[in-house]
């Protein structure tokens, strides 16, 4: 990460006088500015003091000289309208929610498929689970366990009430995380006996689980019944 | 796991989830389970997939390989692009 930096400040902030204060609507002396080219010059210049200390004490953007056209160009523009253009659009996030209980949302079109390939790996659950831009339907809210990976997308298993997965109860907002994703650990190693049975009675990778009831507080009793972790 | 694992598993989890729950003995039991079914959520950040026309790019093509959308509830994405 590099040294991280100490003394905050933004050198950029625009005096008062420099800017049209009509265009503020409220004190302007309440208002920290910075100007739209001034915080381009901060991005390029990779100034990490400023930019820190600029989510730390937020700021109104000023659009400001350079990003407007002057009077002379603008006689040579006969477009009334101002254009946004978008361009290079990509997925930056992905999600998909399986229709039932069980492993739906990897299940692949083909079989046969070599480059096809899925991680489980149960015993690391430190990853974060971010519902930004998500659409879920339910509240992840200490329902989860990371399950592994698969073609470098995160599975995770989440505990959904029933009235979600039967459609009679609407769906959660867009977004919505009012807890951690986890579940509590006496929850997660009581899922892991149903998995770890489930597991041994397909007979893979040698999972046992000799009783899928123990008290999942002990996790010397946890351990003494099934060997998935 | 195979993808033919993963198929075994997805039919024992959903064939054994409420005969594991009927089974539950009372010191075990869990209101949060009861109620609820475990289902799975493939999530990815970051991968920046093309979406250009025309046609499927391969990032897109992997996409719909990856999940049969009979098995998916919903599927959410969020897209990036530059402006100018």
């Amino acid at each position: 990460m590099g040294e991280l930096p100490t003394g905050l400040k933004n050198d950029f902030e625009a005096p008062y006088d420099d800017i049209l204060l009509e265009a503020l609507e409220d004190d302007p002396n309440s208002i920290k500015i910075v100007k739209l080219s001034d915080l381009e010059r901060i991005y390029k210049m990779k100034n990490r003091g400023s930019a820190i200390f600029d989510i730390v004490n937020p700021k109104r953007l000023f659009i400001d000289d350079e990003y407007i056209v002057s009077r002379t160009l603008q006689q040579g523009v006969h477009k009334k309208h101002v254009s946004l253009r978008m361009e290079d659009p990509q997925i930056d996030q992905a999600t998909y929610v399986a229709r039932y209980c069980g492993l739906g949302a990897i299940i692949p079109t083909k079989d046969g498929d070599d480059s096809w390939s899925f991680k489980m790996s149960l015993a690391n659950q430190d990853a974060a689970f971010s519902t930004k831009h998500t659409n879920l339907g339910f509240d992840v809210d200490e329902n989860g366990i990371k399950l592994g990976v698969c073609n470098g997308e995160t599975i995770w298993i989440f505990m959904v009430p029933d009235d979600y997965i039967n459609s009679v109860c609407s769906a959660v907002p867009p977004g919505t995380s009012s807890g951690p994703p986890h579940m509590s650990k006496i929850r997660y190693r009581k899922f892991l006996l149903f998995l770890a049975k489930c597991l041994e009675q397909l007979h893979l990778y040698g999972i046992y689980c000799r009783d899928p009831y123990v008290d999942a507080s002990m996790e010397e009793r946890f351990k003494g019944v099934t060997n998935i972790l | 796991m195979t993808i033919q694992n993963v198929r075994d598993l997805d039919d024992m989890m959903r064939a054994y989830y409420q005969p594991w729950l009927a089974g539950m003995p009372e010191e075990f039991e869990d209101f949060f389970f009861l109620e609820r079914q475990p289902i799975s959520v493939s999530h990815r950040y970051g991968q920046k997939t093309p979406i250009d026309a025309p046609g499927l790019t391969s990032g897109m093509e992997a996409m719909a390989r990856n999940h049969d959308m009979t098995f998916i509830r919903n599927f959410s994405f969020a897209t990036a692009v530059h402006a100018r």
